[in-house]
């Protein structure tokens, strides 16, 4: 890695602890560079970080900017706004009438119970919902609806528009979202209503930004789509600002490269990029755009990215070279339908606590973990409980006086001491048979939820490759891979930084969508039953004139009503 | 059939009789009276259990990307289970979990019928049941079975179910109320194979297909049910390679047991010893409904529980008291019964644990012959719905074993209760083009907003708001848009909170919501709704209040589309004391007290409003601290109204902001109080007053009716209320 010549690509991954950079150079030979987050000021910690990187190759700062030709962020600072409810407020909501409890009651209450463990989820008195962003005062409902066709059934009452606008003026919103049902299939009554706020807003002599749900987010499911367009105006707008100070900092060293920013779904976009809302989770995505560009390097088209955390066993896949993705998921708690990488997690990871239950005397790990703490192995992590690193310390596996590179020495007698009380003892064996059960626990369940995710795609696994990374990876990939059966493993060299050199590998591209429904024929040779040839009979009467007639010229000539719908 | 690893059966029948007998004559399950696999090597036993486990896991993630219905495909209405041969459960997926004993009744159904040698169960078949009688809970949840082989022996059995959007009857819908007999209920699958080598007979597609109102989910549905049990089996296979056969058997009946031991030492951790009492209450008022002369009548259930809990962690459940069955559709079998017990029982205490058999060998229940949770006998019986019945019975587990966790210091713990399942509103009608989509199609109404009803208090937390449903504790009720595409022509005027519903409490009950909604752009359409009606299904805990009841409203002939031209006024929510409907609309309304409906129909631009109920409360309203109430007028839970009658607040508003008057409050409450002592009645009249009452058979026909059914049903709850009234022995009550 010392061989790295002028860099070219900075790429940035700030998460809750450390910030990462890779600096890359035209070869592909890179340094990685690790600092400690500083969430008041990113931009700080970011530059540590960069320095840190410097300094393996003896360089400067300012050596290395002038020749960047790229930064790419990936990371947290979205998010922590969120968290830390640092967002715009207050954010006036204009929507459709009788849908004003709407981010009260996202689907009734799922997002009380989505993200909790299979337990948990069983175990209805621990759910609990999130605050939403807008308090109801803030909302105002205008009679109008527009139906999944597009259709108008209730046109627009203007004077609701004005008098909802004149009302959140004067309560002092300091954005204003307009988001009506349906605005998807047919945004006229959007359009209508951001001209009348605008109005209201220039008689009162303010302005406020203006956001319409359809331009945002044009997508099916109200629910998920106004947290959505919630979280951009609250999260991602006020953000911009972080980024184009990030882009001062490293221009004051010398750089003239533009700084992009990694989305959910594996491209990489500007700052200025309308749709920001797209970039809150880029998380998961860094590993899986690295497990991509490992495919594209060997020729592999089909691969399973796997992550193992502190906390958590993450896993993506990569299918005909193309990272997956899903159009719905949670962000800090609050459900939305977005695109994102398609990244499965379970509370199995290298910090997860290992317990014995009291009652039951069953073993149980995680799904609480002592995260970046360790285990009881490092006695500055404070932590009394034994996790999977404590077993891994007593078998060996990891090395005390090599922990992190050196920079934590971990004590195996201490992990020894607490891994034969709370879980040796109580289960009759020996403290090394419970450190190999715990492993291979673990392992297991990371096989069996690498699997199902496999599965729940419908594949089968004799396709694919593995990548497997993370600070756990390439200690438990043998384990969690063992008798699946797949085409290969991978491990990278860089596991613990493979995240964001994955950031490194995006692509330029922006996801352009909207809900639609459109007719499908039955394919040819399938002969429709009667649902499918009702559907047909009720698409022939809406069909335009000139279309009909075609088919029912052919219908006359003789042909198959179903034949000439095709 | 070869026996099993320590069962020397030839056949399944004897291998069922072989491990009942075991269970009983050791008390541990099929007589595994030690885990010596698990003693062995605890940690390949756990590996072996999560393999088993993540099968059905597996098995239901797959599932739920094959169906279509949105019931099973976002609100997951669906379950996996791998089972013994003789069909006890050794594990279950996620989702309904209701269905854990279900199936197992099925199967022992099927061995018990001499399936074994005739039609025979080989390897590729496939079998399904939705009669209720033979297993199931109601019809409209279909079972697929199909049995695991390994080599020529029948090692296990994979179940899967989902729940219908229509199974087909008199009218359209998935719980209908109309069915007074079995004859009315729709499509009947009997514990049939219904395929062999992997593939349905043509007759069954046929008749199943046509059976429905809804033949392309039903489909989807099942293809989802039988890739899903095939799943399982391909998990058993290998792991018996690795096993060994042997290994595997004996394993699978110590899990069992590990559940059960484990059941109970949750019982006994968590619980305190003693007995328990709860009564429920749910009304069938059909007598201006039924189309059936003889389901003409109005109809009172009491529904009460006993629940001891023994001191060697037994948990005994008595239902003795509860009344016959009848021409209605909530008729509950056997296996609807367990499914109900379990739901509540795996939320409040097995939550944590492998989940299967063992939990019901750790319970001991009595259903007295001939009421309507015994009634298998009767071949004849409705049992669309038994939920209309069974939860709100099953209110009562939850009441008296949240008040055992708060005897015990779990005071976070269980709730008080839940409401009754509602309002699922129903019917259907054909598109005819004017909202856009394609003319004839038929739109199904099944709106599942009654997934998301509000739960019960505690002592440590309000209730879960709209979000909560006793069967199923994932609330998800998914969008409107959703909805509205599934359910054409049924549009939506408001999806909301309603207000004032919620049961009052030092906790309150968790809210519910209200929709309002048009037909538009279809006719020709019926619509119906179950849900409570003229009595509380469950009262609160420790004081606190019962949420409100429902009842129906829809408006006919309305002239909403003049108002939406005109920009007028229309409505938007159902606010019952100054409801929209009446103000803005000229229609001819129907109003009334019940939500327990036959369909009516339902014509382009009727407003019909379907509401779910709201959950009990948890300790006395006047102790709510203010800042609480103050939140409960923010979030649209209670009216100011409410508040100052049943909470002793005095508020106001300014910019939606809500704030409390506390001294206003503080003497408010005192009044309240002054008020109680003052309408209060010395316990010896009240006793006197209302032993008169039923010497002199001073009731309405309804609770007459009751205490008239109960001495031919009851052995224990009927001679123990007339020694608490101090009743003759020959007592009855006057015709």
């Amino acid at each position: 890695m010392s061989q790295l010549a002028d860099p070219v690509i900075l790429a940035i991954d700030t998460g809750g602890t450390m910030t990462d950079t890779i600096l890359i150079d035209r070869r592909g030979h890179f340094v990685v560079g690790k600092s400690q987050t500083t969430p008041q000021h990113e931009a700080s910690g970011i530059l540590a970080s960069l320095r840190d990187a410097c300094r393996q190759v003896d360089k400067e700062l300012e050596d290395v900017c002038p020749g960047l030709e790229l930064v790419v962020y990936s990371g947290t600072i979205m998010l922590n706004r969120l968290v830390g409810r640092e967002g715009v407020t207050p954010i006036g909501l204009v929507t459709t009438a009788g849908f004003e409890d709407t981010l009260r009651m996202v689907r009734g209450d799922v997002q009380s119970w989505k993200d909790l463990s299979i337990a948990e989820r069983l175990h209805a008195v621990s759910h609990f919902p999130p605050e939403p962003l807008i308090e109801r005062r803030f909302v105002k409902g205008v009679r109008e609806r527009v139906l999944p066709t597009g259709h108008v059934m209730i046109p627009l009452y203007e004077d609701d528009v004005r008098d909802a606008a004149r009302e959140l003026v004067r309560l002092g919103a300091k954005a204003i979202v307009v988001a009506f049902l349906c605005s998807f299939a047919n945004p006229d009554h959007e359009l209508r209503a951001e001209e009348l706020v605008r109005e209201v807003l220039a008689e009162a002599g303010t302005d406020v930004p203006v956001s319409l749900a359809h331009r945002i987010h044009p997508v099916f499911g109200e629910g998920g789509r106004l947290n959505s367009v919630v979280i951009q105006v609250y999260a991602a707008e006020p953000s911009r600002e972080q980024f184009r100070t990030l882009r001062r900092e490293f221009e004051a060293a010398g750089a003239a490269a533009p700084v992009r920013i990694l989305t959910n779904y594996g491209t990489m976009v500007s700052p200025e990029y309308d749709r920001l809302v797209h970039v809150v989770k880029s998380g998961p995505t860094g590993g899986i755009l690295g497990a991509k560009f490992l495919g594209d390097v060997y020729g592999l088209g089909y691969l399973m990215a796997t992550d193992v955390g502190g906390t958590s066993f993450d896993v993506g896949a990569v299918l005909d070279g193309k990272p997956i993705l899903r159009d719905q998921g949670i962000i800090s708690r609050y459900w939305v339908n977005l695109p994102q990488v398609a990244v499965d997690s379970i509370g199995a990871g290298t910090g997860s606590y290992v317990t014995v239950d009291r009652v039951t005397g069953r073993l149980r790990i995680g799904p609480e973990s002592a995260s970046y703490r360790i285990g009881t192995a490092w006695p500055e992590g404070g932590v009394e409980t034994v996790t999977v690193n404590d077993a891994n310390v007593v078998l060996g596996y990891l090395d005390p006086d090599y922990f992190l590179g050196g920079q934590v020495k971990l004590d195996p007698e201490r992990a020894l001491a607490a891994l034969t009380a709370q879980v040796a003892e109580p289960m009759g064996v020996s403290a090394h048979d419970a450190a190999w059960g715990i492993h291979n626990l673990v392992n297991l369940q990371m096989r069996l939820f690498l699997q199902n995710s496999l599965l729940g795609m419908g594949f089968g696994p004799e396709q694919f490759h593995v990548a497997a990374f993370g600070g756990g990876g390439p200690l438990h990939a043998a384990g969690y891979t063992d008798g699946i059966g797949f085409a290969g493993v991978m491990i990278p060299a860089w596991a613990p930084g493979f995240s964001a050199f994955g950031a490194a590998c995006a692509d330029f591209g922006m996801r352009h969508e909207i809900s639609t429904s459109i007719y499908s024929p039955p394919r040819p040779g399938v002969r429709p039953g009667p649902i499918a040839l009702s559907i047909m009979q009720g698409v022939h009467q809406m069909l335009p004139p000139g279309l009909r007639a075609q088919v029912d010229e052919r219908v006359e000539r003789g042909e198959a009503f179903e034949e000439a719908m095709r | 059939m070869s026996g099993q690893a320590g069962f020397e059966a030839g056949t399944l029948d004897e291998l069922v009789e072989l491990v009942a007998g075991r269970t009983r004559e050791s008390g541990c399950y099929a007589g595994v009276t030690e885990l010596a696999l698990r003693e062995q090597d605890p940690f390949g036993w756990e590996e072996a259990l999560i393999r088993l486990v993540g099968a059905t896991v597996g098995a239901r993630e797959v599932a739920v990307h094959i169906a279509a219905s949105p019931i099973t495909r976002s609100i997951n209405e669906t379950c996996f289970v791998l089972y013994t041969p003789d069909g006890d459960a050794v594990c279950v997926s996620t989702g309904i979990i209701v269905h854990v004993h279900t199936m197992s009744e099925d199967i022992k159904y099927m061995i018990r019928q001499g399936y074994e040698e005739f039609p025979g169960i080989r390897p590729g078949d496939i079998f399904a049941c939705n009669d209720p009688r033979l297993g199931n809970v109601h019809t409209t949840d279909v079972h697929t079975l199909v049995p695991i082989f390994y080599g020529e022996e029948l090692v296990g059995w994979a179940g899967g179910v989902t729940h219908q959007i229509d199974i087909g009857g008199a009218v359209p819908g998935h719980d209908t109320t109309v069915p007074t007999s079995r004859f009315e209920d729709g499509l009947y699958i009997t514990a049939e194979k219904i395929g062999e080598r992997g593939r349905l007979y043509p007759h069954y597609l046929e008749r199943s297909r046509s059976g429905v109102r809804t033949p392309l989910f039903y489909d989807l549905d099942e293809k989802a049910r039988i890739a899903g049990c095939e799943m399982i089996g391909r998990v058993v296979q290998p792991l018996i390679e690795q096993y060994g056969l042997d290994y595997y058997e004996r394993f699978t009946r110590e899990v069992i047991e590990f559940s059960r031991r484990n059941f109970l030492a949750r019982v006994r951790e968590r619980l305190v010893p003693g007995r328990y009492r709860a009564v429920a209450w749910e009304a069938t008022p059909f007598a201006e409904e039924a189309w059936q002369s003889h389901a003409r009548r109005d109809w009172l259930h009491a529904l009460p529980m006993e629940v001891e809990v023994t001191s060697d962690a037994v948990l005994r459940i008595d239902m003795d008291g509860n009344g016959p069955p009848g021409p209605w559709p909530w008729n509950c079998s056997y296996g609807a019964f367990e499914g109900a017990l379990w739901v509540v029982l795996v939320q409040m205490l097995g939550y944590g644990e492998v989940i299967n058999e063992g939990f019901n060998l750790a319970v001991e229940t009595h259903r007295p012959f001939g009421t309507w949770l015994n009634c298998d006998h009767l071949s004849h019986l409705s049992r669309q719905v038994p939920w209309v019945l069974s939860v709100p019975t099953f209110t009562s587990l939850y009441r008296t074993l949240t008040r055992s966790l708060f005897a015990r210091g779990f005071v976070e713990e269980g709730m008080a209760g839940y409401p009754a399942t509602g309002d699922a509103t129903q019917g259907g009608q054909l598109v005819n083009g004017r909202g856009g989509e394609p003319t004839g199609m038929y739109g199904p109404l099944t709106s599942f907003d009654f997934a998301c009803t509000g739960g019960g208090a505690n002592s440590a937390r309000d209730g879960i708001d709209h979000g909560y449903e006793m069967w199923n504790p994932e609330g998800d009720c998914d969008d409107v848009e959703s909805w509205e595409r599934l359910e054409l022509g049924f549009r939506y005027l408001a999806r909301r909170r309603k207000v004032d519903i919620a049961g009052p409490g030092r906790r309150r009950g968790g809210g519910g919501l209200e929709s309002v909604r048009v037909s538009y752009g279809a006719s020709g359409g019926t619509v119906f709704a179950h849900s409570t009606s003229y009595v509380h299904s469950c009262s609160g805990n420790f004081g606190g209040y019962p949420a409100g009841v429902s009842y129906w409203a829809q408006a006919r002939q309305t002239n909403i589309q003049e108002l939406w031209d005109g920009r007028r006024d229309y409505p938007l929510s159902d606010d019952t004391r100054r409801p929209d409907i009446e103000r803005t609309l000229t229609a001819e309304i129907e109003r009334i007290p019940r939500a327990m409906t036959y369909p009516r129909p339902l014509a382009e631009y009727d407003v019909v409003v379907s509401k779910t109920n709201a959950g009990p409360g948890c300790g006395d309203p006047l102790d709510r601290p203010l800042a609480l109430c103050a939140g409960d007028l923010d979030g649209g839970f209670y009216s100011l109204e409410t508040m100052a009658r049943v909470f002793g607040v005095a508020a106001a508003e300014e910019d939606g902001v809500w704030r409390v008057d506390e001294a206003a409050s503080r003497a408010r409450r005192e009044e309240l109080r002054r008020h109680r002592l003052a309408e209060s009645v010395a316990f010896a009249d009240f006793y006197a007053a209302e032993r008169r009452r039923l010497l002199e058979g001073d009731l309405i026909p309804p609770v007459a009716d009751v205490y008239r059914s109960l001495p031919s049903v009851s052995a224990r709850w009927w001679p123990e209320l007339k020694a608490f009234w101090q009743l003759p022995d020959d007592f009855e009550v006057a015709p």
